[in-house]
């Protein structure tokens, strides 16, 4: 009776927008909002799982066996699965293992259900669309109101929106930003046209205020990849024109409005923010991140044979941290995750989950851009560059909500990839 | 059928998952309570609840503190050190890079064991050689068995640090352990003017190298020994000696609401509840909360929730720290 009122295609989207509900479960009284994260996960995981199989939507054994990527992922689990007997910490070490496992079921997930859904690639972007207005909504709630009241603060916690801190919530719209170009490329509807350019306003204006530097940098490469594709693959000078300069006045305006409501903080607006960016051992947060790399590069190249075992850098990093150690605020993170791996699982671990964004950067490049091309690849290719670039400088591993964007994205690509080999 | 065995393959990780993710939120739940109360230097939950909390998976929390050794305090308040350094002891695995188990053995066998809070508080200061607490643990012990020359050479390696709160410390202890030859402590204070941002701060070491700890006034010295006390959790005595201060200085509310702090973690909570009210009638402008945030609590403790939100609404309305938190678990 229920199977027959419910249609499978509205399940496979209720499923998909239910483990993406995972950014808006609040900390209601946690220490740290990504234990409600994952438990809401786990749970939203298995009843996938039931449904799934009492619908008889099935796709796992085509997914494993066609999959390169699946299958480097396999390893990737497996070797994290092998560090945690090198764990002096194994309660953290499982905990760490069970949040990877979640993530990987959400993948596996993703996988069977895109399949089921036609135009897919045109879903998740739509997907993505109301995703970044629902965390624009949340974010400018206090930015209205402070600018109503007091003034808007730059870099403010208080504009974190849905995520734990304004670092995540700069990348995430950073993360959706070619999306918002695409759709402003590809629509002819005036109406469209206009909101799709408020948003992207929107979304320019509150990663100016955020004032993160590594989102700044991101946007940058979003900008180059998008009026380069523009460049290269369109073909009528007047939509190569048009379209950058909409980009471009969205940007003076939010620029323009940056200055003047930061007028009183000249030192946080926009423009000082990224003349801040340097490579430069001066920069306190900068240093604090060079520091990071080396301790975890150092903790490697003395034991590369025994790595520390899964979640133990964030104990380990302390004992090469002490002398930076004000207090009991702890590094935590090597905020570069292909380091961290490298020390928490050694060199295999590492490749491994080089090689997840290898395989699908590869696939991009060669076969959706190279010999066939499709914009829509250009925007994934896009979106997993500023995936790599925050895990370069920050932790998205520990964070759910980084991971399931990015495991859709994933999962966009291996879908179409399955689809293409049929 | 081989639907079914994939299907029951995926099942039992999933569900094991869900545990493992519940079991991790419960302590992240149960950590907010210790936390708060670790950030701020006290214990004010209930012990017979803070034992309640799971403290093997995870057993550390999100900070990376042992749970068992954060537990262990809430006994050592209720003079349970046996129980409290079992505890303790079992929880140095967890996380033995952050020292915190030594340093609360250290504190506790400062009072009765020099030797033994010699070597646990040298333990603490090796792994975190920058840490305040961990620094002021070991001048502390360094000082009860007066080696000055191992106070010398350790402040020689943590000079390059900086940090003004190790360098007092430093003179302190060594104010106290020799009487004479403050010359080279002058140009100590001196020197961390260079590093200081506001040099106010390095009046109080200024006037106390000049003129040693026996050429302080009346009040200061009681107050600088209410204060040493305090720190090393002589409650009761601490207490009376802020009320000698108070004494002296009627208009200083903190005087009184030190004692009354030091009496409530000392376990009298009816001298503390009747200095709080006392600090509440009669200094009624710029104070922080600190009063109401304690009588509060000490309603709630007495069954008398009622009473205790009036308090603790009153000591969120002038922000006082953390009492969103306890408003949200008590008063709701």
């Amino acid at each position: 009776m229920i199977k027959k009122a419910l249609n499978k295609s509205l399940l496979v989207k209720v499923i998909l927008i239910l483990i993406l509900m995972t950014y808006a479960i609040p900390n209601f009284s946690s220490v740290d909002r990504i234990g409600n994260q994952y438990l809401y996960l786990s749970i939203i995981n298995t009843l996938s799982i039931v449904c799934l199989y009492f619908f008889k939507i099935n796709g796992l054994p085509e997914i494993f066996k066609k999959s390169l990527t699946i299958k480097i992922y396999c390893l990737f689990m497996i070797s994290s699965l092998i560090s945690i007997f090198y764990a002096n910490n194994l309660p953290e070490a499982f905990i760490t293992l069970n949040q990877y496992f979640n993530i990987f079921t959400s993948l596996l997930i993703f996988l069977i259900v895109i399949q089921k859904i036609d135009g897919k690639i045109d879903f998740i972007f739509k997907l993505f669309l109301v995703t970044i207005i629902i965390e624009l909504l949340f974010s400018y709630s206090p930015i209205l109101y402070d600018l109503e009241n007091d003034g808007i603060i730059a870099r403010s916690m208080d504009y974190k929106g849905l995520s734990a801190n304004i670092n995540i919530t700069s990348f995430s719209i950073v993360f959706k930003v070619p999306i918002v170009f695409y759709f402003l490329n590809k629509t002819n509807n005036t109406l469209k046209k206009i909101a799709l350019f408020l948003l992207l306003l929107a979304a320019f204006f509150l990663i100016f205020i955020l004032g993160t530097r590594g989102a700044l940098i991101a946007l940058v490469v979003c900008l180059s990849i998008y009026i380069f594709d523009l460049f290269k693959n369109n073909l009528v000078l007047k939509n190569k024109i048009k379209s950058v300069s909409i980009i471009l006045f969205a940007l003076i305006v939010t620029t323009i409005f940056n200055l003047i409501v930061l007028r009183d903080s000249s030192s946080a607006n926009v423009l000082n923010r990224a003349a801040t960016i340097s490579l430069s051992t001066q920069d306190g947060s900068v240093n604090q991140r060079l520091r990071f790399y080396k301790q975890g590069l150092t903790q490697f190249i003395n034991n590369p044979f025994v790595p520390i075992g899964l979640g133990n850098w964030k104990l380990k990093s302390i004992e090469y941290d002490k002398n930076d150690i004000n207090g009991y605020t702890i590094p935590y993170h090597a905020h570069n995750d292909f380091i961290q791996i490298l020390a928490e699982q050694g060199f295999l671990g590492m490749f491994f989950y080089i090689m997840i964004y290898l395989s699908i950067l590869v696939f991009i490049i060669k076969h959706k851009i190279i010999n066939s091309y499709d914009p829509r690849f250009v925007v994934l290719l896009t979106m997993i560059l500023v995936f790599l670039l925050d895990s370069m400088i920050n932790f998205p591993i520990s964070r759910p909500i980084s991971q399931l964007q990015i495991m859709l994205v994933l999962s966009a690509v291996i879908t179409n990839k399955i689809d293409n080999e049929k | 059928m081989k639907n079914k065995i994939i299907f029951f393959v995926c099942i039992i990780p999933l569900t094991c998952s869900i545990y493992i993710n519940y079991l991790v939120n419960k302590s992240f739940i149960e950590q907010t309570f210790l936390i708060y109360d670790f950030n701020n230097y006290q214990q004010t939950f209930p012990t017979n609840h803070i034992l309640t909390f799971n403290h093997t998976f995870p057993n550390i929390t999100v900070t990376g503190l042992p749970i068992k050794t954060m537990k262990a305090r809430y006994l050592f308040k209720d003079k349970m050190s046996n129980e409290a350094i079992e505890l303790i002891h079992s929880s140095k695995k967890a996380n033995p890079y952050i020292g915190l188990a030594s340093v609360e053995l250290a504190n506790y066998y400062l009072k009765n064991n020099k030797d033994s809070a010699y070597y646990y508080s040298k333990i603490a200061f090796s792994v975190l050689p920058k840490n305040e607490f961990h620094t002021k643990l070991y001048f502390k012990s360094l000082l009860l068995l007066k080696k000055e020359k191992e106070l010398d050479s350790v402040f020689k390696t943590i000079k390059k640090y900086n940090n003004i709160a190790q360098w007092q410390f430093y003179i302190f202890s060594k104010l106290e352990m020799s009487k004479t030859n403050r010359e080279g402590l002058k140009s100590l204070v001196k020197e961390a003017e260079l590093f200081v941002s506001d040099v106010k701060r390095l009046s109080t070491l200024q006037a106390l190298v000049n003129v040693g700890f026996e050429g302080l006034s009346g009040i200061q010295e009681i107050v600088l020994n209410a204060e040493k006390l305090f720190d090393e959790k002589d409650y009761v005595t601490s207490a009376i000696n802020f009320l000698r201060a108070a004494e002296l200085n009627t208009s200083r509310y903190n005087y009184y609401e030190n004692a009354a702090l030091a009496y409530y973690l000392g376990g009298y909570y009816e001298e503390a509840g009747k200095l709080f009210t006392y600090v509440l009638k009669n200094f009624q402008k710029n104070r922080n909360g600190k009063s109401e945030f304690y009588l509060g609590i000490l309603e709630i403790e007495k069954k008398n929730k009622d009473q205790g939100c009036i308090y603790l609404n009153e000591a969120f309305k002038k922000e006082f720290l953390g009492t969103k938190q306890v408003i949200e678990n008590y008063c709701f």
